[in-house]
């Protein structure tokens, strides 16, 4: 739906839950419609130029409102969840600028588009609050200053993401030019580095070439862009040695062991250290099982099976990702038959301890937790294969 | 006396249960004392670094680090490589190789970072002009240094939030593979996709870097 139609079909919306209101249609918690009403009507009273609405429609449905829809609905949001919609937001037009294949552009801008409209919905509502405390509402005060609060607070947090945002500028500009003029300022997730001059700046700090950018934004690119090296730590050699290091810690080890005698000296007294130890212990020699293992496919949003989100593909296995209910769960599926011995998942908090799981049809499901607690969260997830092979892979959940 | 299996077992249990385990787990690694040196004695020869003292020094920071970590890690390990963690022995003897490598890759390593650094001996008694000037080179090095180590928080940021990113940054710019074809090698994926990664890579480092300037401003 573009998004005029989408504003418009808003006075059909509001216009049904007035009815509803009217008529005590709806049982239960009252705070889920409250908030339908109040971003419905906050939505026309931001758009009264380009989406005129009769404004007696939108004052009987917020007068409609029970003190306890009101309190229920401030009780009921999270301006937390909406902080991690928007950086995550702000990921995913950084994709949308620099995708993996064009035809993934797309998807990821209406991904990020739904994040800003989301923080715009709660503008609305927080725009109807202060309509009804005007209409005499004084129960409506509390609410509307807890929320404006909530709000100017997430603003300040984040206006600095506005930057990655000028990837959507195309669908911001749109959006910012549908509002009123005197509250477009205001909506900095739709009017902040929108002008057309602003659209390449992401694909500029993804690029060697500095030369286009200017102030701040050149004075990083200086900084990003010196030549630098990173030795292979403690951990990344220990888990190497164990057999546990991802396919990225491998090619690090073996870009370092090319390039530095030094380093390649270090990896062969860890070999002859290993010597002693088996020497000391009387183990058998074990076999190597830190090569890592072919991809055949790579991350994309395009990419799915049933409902689930295909993050790592093997020959022998994949990994899928599921959000369930608000929960996160990621699944080992085997490829073929026999294939898999076992797998394991860890996430940072725990690093050491396996997450529970249980095999289903699908294959073996691991419940990471809720998904609000695991945003921009890498989970490891480590597959032993038939044979004792075993990798293991970075999954960004 | 209880076998090390049985020693260690009882170790777990009290560390499962809260109660102190430092006097049991002492005596445990005691035990190893000897086949640690053993151990560093052969990463010295290899490395050709390196002195007989070291030994106690290298078997007091893996005691710290079994204890810190190596715990619940063995367990992780026993359940996801079965056979690679073998006994808490072996896995101890490993944490001490590891400690030995790394203190003797650190001590190169400390000596290259210096290299460029003049030594306080050669500098010769300075006039006004040139203590200012000294002042405000020292100014520009503590800026240098903050703006390091902004970078590597950043970097950091990158390998938590994007990890596919971070290797492929990783690889082209900290490690000098400035190849993308060899950087798709290594990485098992595709040339574009190698371009992709380090140019995502690149933007979000930037980025972070505006961020934490902004909040800092």
């Amino acid at each position: 739906m573009d998004p005029i139609s989408r504003y418009q079909s808003r006075k059909d919306e509001l216009d049904a839950l007035k009815g509803e209101l009217e008529n005590h249609a709806r049982k239960g918690d009252p705070g889920p419609v409250a908030q339908r009403v109040l971003e419905a009507a906050g939505d026309l009273l931001r758009r009264t130029q380009r989406v005129p609405a009769d404004s007696s429609l939108v004052d009987a449905a917020l007068k409609l409102l029970t003190a306890d829809g009101l309190e229920s609905f401030a009780d009921g949001l999270s301006t937390q969840e909406l902080r991690s919609r928007l950086q995550r937001c702000a990921d995913e037009a950084v994709e949308a600028a620099l995708p993996d294949s064009d035809e993934d552009s797309g998807t990821w801008s209406q991904w990020a588009m739904q994040g800003l409209l989301a923080r715009d919905r709660a503008e609305s509502a927080r725009c109807a609050l202060d309509r009804l405390i005007r209409l005499g509402r004084t129960d409506a005060t509390p609410v509307h200053a807890r929320l404006a609060a909530a709000l100017e607070q997430l603003d300040a947090d984040t206006k600095y993401l506005a930057a990655a945002l000028t990837a959507l500028n195309a669908s911001r500009r749109t959006e910012r030019d549908l509002l009123d003029p005197e509250v477009r300022a205001h909506a900095w997730w739709f009017s902040a580095r929108a002008d057309a001059h602003e659209d390449g700046l992401v694909k500029a700090l993804g690029s060697d070439d500095s030369s286009g950018l200017s102030g701040a934004e050149a004075a990083v690119s200086k900084e990003v862009g010196k030549p630098r090296k990173r030795p292979a730590s403690f951990d990344e050699l220990f888990r190497f040695d164990l057999g546990l290091a991802t396919d990225a810690e491998g090619a690090l080890i073996a870009a370092q062991k090319k390039v530095s005698p030094d380093f390649a000296k270090a990896l062969a007294a860890m070999e002859e250290g290993e010597r002693a130890i088996l020497e000391l212990t009387g183990g058998a020699p074990i076999a190597d099982n830190v090569r890592p293992l072919r991809r055949a496919a790579g991350q994309g949003p395009g990419a799915s099976s049933g409902s689930g989100q295909v993050v790592e593909e093997r020959h022998e296995f994949r990994v899928l990702l599921f959000r369930r209910a608000q929960r996160v769960h990621l699944v080992v599926q085997p490829a073929r038959d026999g294939a898999l011995a076992a797998a394991a998942v860890f996430l940072p908090d725990a690093p050491e301890r396996g997450r529970p799981s249980h095999a289903t049809e699908a294959g073996l499901d691991f419940e990471l937790g809720p998904e609000q607690q695991l945003e921009r969260v890498t989970a490891r997830v480590v597959v032993t294969l038939k044979g004792g092979r075993s990798t293991t892979l970075a999954v960004k959940l | 006396m209880l076998t090390d299996d049985e020693l260690f077992a009882e170790i777990s249990k009290s560390r499962t249960e809260g109660r102190d385990f430092h006097r049991p787990l002492g005596e445990l690694v005691a035990r190893w004392r000897d086949h640690s040196a053993t151990v560093v004695r052969r990463v010295q020869g290899a490395f050709m670094r390196g002195s007989p003292d070291d030994a106690d020094e290298i078997f007091q920071d893996a005691v710290v680090k079994f204890m810190s970590r190596g715990l619940e890690q063995f367990r992780g390990v026993s359940e996801q490589v079965p056979g690679k963690a073998a006994s808490p022995k072996t896995f101890f003897l490993r944490i001490v190789k590891h400690c030995a490598i790394d203190r003797y890759r650190r001590q190169r390593e400390d000596l290259e970072d210096h290299k460029g650094y003049d030594s306080e001996d050669d500098v010769s008694e300075v006039s006004r002009h040139e203590a200012a000037r000294a002042v405000k080179e020292s100014q520009a090095k503590t800026d240098q240094s903050e703006a390091h180590q902004e970078y590597w928080a950043a970097y950091r940021r990158l390998q938590r939030e994007h990890p596919n990113e971070a290797a492929a940054w990783d690889l082209y710019h900290h490690q000098d593979v400035e190849d993308h074809v060899e950087c798709a090698r290594l990485l098992n994926i595709t040339v574009a996709n190698s371009y992709k990664r380090v140019s995502r890579a690149q933007a979000w480092l930037k980025l972070y870097l505006l961020e934490t300037r902004n909040k800092e401003q």
